[in-house]
């Protein structure tokens, strides 16, 4: 657990910071879109709490699959000779 | 007509204690902005008044408040769906002015001030949506 320099400890405050970015802006976009929906369509289901979860679980997804690639394309960058 | 009810509660919850703050914040810093001194004092941009996560704490209120709320919800309305999203916009809103505060030199002030719209405009749709629906409005 030694992290001297502290990179260690700011890499992991800079993800979680970019993944809770990403749960909210995903959360406003599903909340945004099942509100249309729903003044759109009667729906007896309360679509907006269900788009509001499934945005933010989306945009967490995209958040970190994006911060992989990049984690990814780092490390082969660095190997390469 | 279901929306008229909604100007009154869109009035008071985000007009309101929302707003008209923040554009009091900007007026203020308008009005002592000095650009021709040196160094010059510029007003404030919007998102430099909301960088410290002020909106959070706003997001968090509005969905506990409706969250006070569940016991004069009429018999027979089902809340589960909605004290999942209130519940998930209170720990989201928390978790990002949690991460943002100890992450002060970390955070950048466009795309934290982007989030905290964000957050701002999922939290007024699902209280308001709720309240629609709930006919707590």
């Amino acid at each position: 657990m030694s992290d001297p320099d502290g990179s260690k400890t700011q890499n992991m405050g800079r993800r979680v910071l970019e993944d809770t970015m990403g749960a909210t802006i995903g959360a406003a976009v599903g909340a945004g879109l099942s509100t249309l929906v729903a003044f759109a369509v009667p729906l007896i289901v309360p679509i907006v709490p269900l788009g509001l979860l499934g945005g933010s679980i989306v945009g967490l997804l995209i958040k970190e699959l994006s911060q992989k690639a990049r984690e990814k394309e780092q490390v082969s960058s660095a190997t390469r000779p | 007509m279901e929306w008229m009810k909604l100007i009154p509660w869109l009035f008071y919850n985000v007009v309101l204690s929302l707003l008209i703050p923040v554009a009091v914040v900007q007026g203020i810093s308008w009005l002592l902005s000095k650009p021709n001194s040196s160094p010059p004092r510029n007003t404030l941009s919007l998102f430099g008044i909301i960088k410290d996560g002020q909106v959070f704490f706003y997001c968090t209120a509005l969905a506990a408040v409706a969250v006070g709320d569940l016991r004069r919800v009429p018999i027979g309305f089902d809340t589960t769906l909605w004290v999942m999203g209130l519940v998930v916009i209170m720990i989201l809103s928390t978790v990002c002015f949690a991460v943002g505060a100890n992450n002060k030199d970390l955070v950048e002030e466009a795309k934290f001030g982007w989030t905290s719209v964000a957050m701002a405009t999922a939290a007024i749709l699902v209280v308001m949506m709720f309240r629609t629906k709930a006919g707590l409005l």
